[in-house]
């Protein structure tokens, strides 16, 4: 059976032509070899979604691997069978607790109704607020180490604060999904890049930045992860 | 593309005398070729699949071949070379499908988790129990633990259940390709064949 290593350092564009000729020759000869190969890489899907690849390996997939609309769409649908899987469960555990879920939110509404009546002509509006987060540069972050975004009720507008590394301003700066969908872009004119991005322009995923600063060769990068915290 | 038909039978014999085993042997290779394409970064593997199957047949009647999917490979080879070097003149197009329209996008992703739900509907039940339970060791420390209890329960080996489960993705993923070919208005897919 083809090295494990190998078979990542395949998929990642990372191997000799000769490395992969003889996996490929393995995988042509033997169906469970190209089984194998197929697993990997679902292992290599997750691990990128659970944040488990390192920098390089971790910017690799995202610029090698994730170049074709079919990885792409295969990462989408492991991502999102991830989060299906996950459902069940907990639906399982919500229709489990409903009765006593109604109780509790019956005996909230009459608290709401006692404490509006206290508290007549002042007017109860969810706090809007403002997030910011530091993003380091991908190749220097560790491994598991995505910077999260908890997207709760009441947020309106993320900041991030890039690390500035070799760019310099002006500064132009994209948010793309990790499949590669646009989803916001602007510029940013201080010393540091710093960026505001409504919050309801994002959606719970991965996400890259890019940012080209004046006169660069190429775009630096950093991971964003967004989750909602369920209510 | 379809090949020959004298060449295509041709194919057929080689792969195996037995007509039933050929055409699950021809399944495999094609299966192989479209493996093949899509890990070397071809932007079309199935049409790059057909292309190669159709040089492969069109060669048996011309040269006597030893090893079938061997010679397939190297036929495949040739083609990945040429499909490259056609996909490389389109490289700035593929920059243009990322600035698509927001809206349209989201629009596209819905459709899309619509139409995974219809993919998985339409396999049979205890595939798609095992495939969601697959999902659901999460991440953490239990994902190993999870995934060899999982293995217990189905009595199949560590590796025997992530080669089912790698099955089991690649037909949904036949699936929702079938589906994004169809539109947003598809209905359901049913899966041919035995439970995998």
């Amino acid at each position: 059976m083809p090295d494990e290593a190998v078979i990542r350092q395949y998929l990642l564009g990372e191997t000799s032509e000769e490395e992969a000729q003889a996996l490929e020759r393995a995988y042509f000869a033997k169906e469970e070899a190209l089984d194998e190969v197929g697993a990997v890489e679902a292992d290599l899907l997750e691990d990128y979604l659970a944040g488990r690849l390192a920098g390089s390996s971790r910017q690799r997939f995202e610029t090698h691997y994730l170049r074709t609309p079919e990885h792409r769409r295969r990462l989408a649908m492991v991502r999102s069978l991830r989060a299906g899987a996950a459902t069940p469960l907990r639906m399982r555990k919500v229709l489990y607790f409903f009765p006593l879920a109604a109780a509790a939110i019956l005996v909230l509404a009459v608290l709401a109704v006692v404490w509006a009546l206290r508290l007549p002509g002042e007017t109860h509006l969810p706090q809007a607020s403002v997030l910011t987060l530091r993003l380091p540069l991908v190749a220097v972050r560790g491994e598991g180490d995505i910077p999260t975004v908890h997207l709760r009720p009441g947020v309106q507008a993320i900041d991030l604060a890039l690390e500035r590394g070799q760019a310099a301003p002006p500064y132009a700066i994209l948010l793309r999904t990790v499949e590669g969908r646009e989803v916001w872009q602007g510029r940013s004119q201080g010393e540091l890049p710093v960026i505001r991005i409504p919050a309801a322009r994002l959606s719970p995923g991965d996400y890259v930045v890019e940012l080209s600063g004046e006169g660069d060769a190429g775009p630096q990068r950093y991971a964003l992860r967004v989750v909602q915290p369920r209510e | 593309m379809k090949p020959q038909p004298s060449g295509f039978d041709r194919l057929l014999a080689r792969l195996d005398p037995d007509p039933g085993c050929a055409a699950s042997e021809f399944a495999r290779l094609r299966r192989t070729l479209v493996k093949f394409f899509d890990w070397r970064g071809a932007f079309a593997p199935e049409d790059a699949a057909d292309e190669t199957l159709e040089r492969l047949a069109g060669k048996l009647e011309e040269v006597e071949v030893v090893d079938v999917p061997a010679f397939a490979h190297g036929i495949a080879r040739l083609v990945l070379h040429e499909v490259q070097r056609g996909e490389s003149r389109h490289a700035t197009l593929d920059g243009v499908e990322l600035v698509a329209p927001e809206k349209e996008e989201t629009a596209a992703a819905d459709g899309r988790l619509q139409h995974l739900r219809h993919c998985l509907e339409g396999l049979p039940r205890e595939s798609r129990d095992l495939l969601l339970a697959y999902y659901a060791t999460g991440d953490g420390a239990g994902k190993i633990e999870g995934r060899q209890r999982l293995a217990r329960k189905w009595s199949l080996s560590p590796n025997a259940l992530r080669s089912r489960v790698q099955r089991l993705r690649d037909r949904v993923e036949d699936c929702l390709r079938s589906k994004d070919a169809e539109g947003p208005e598809g209905g359901r897919h049913v899966f041919p064949g035995r439970l995998t």
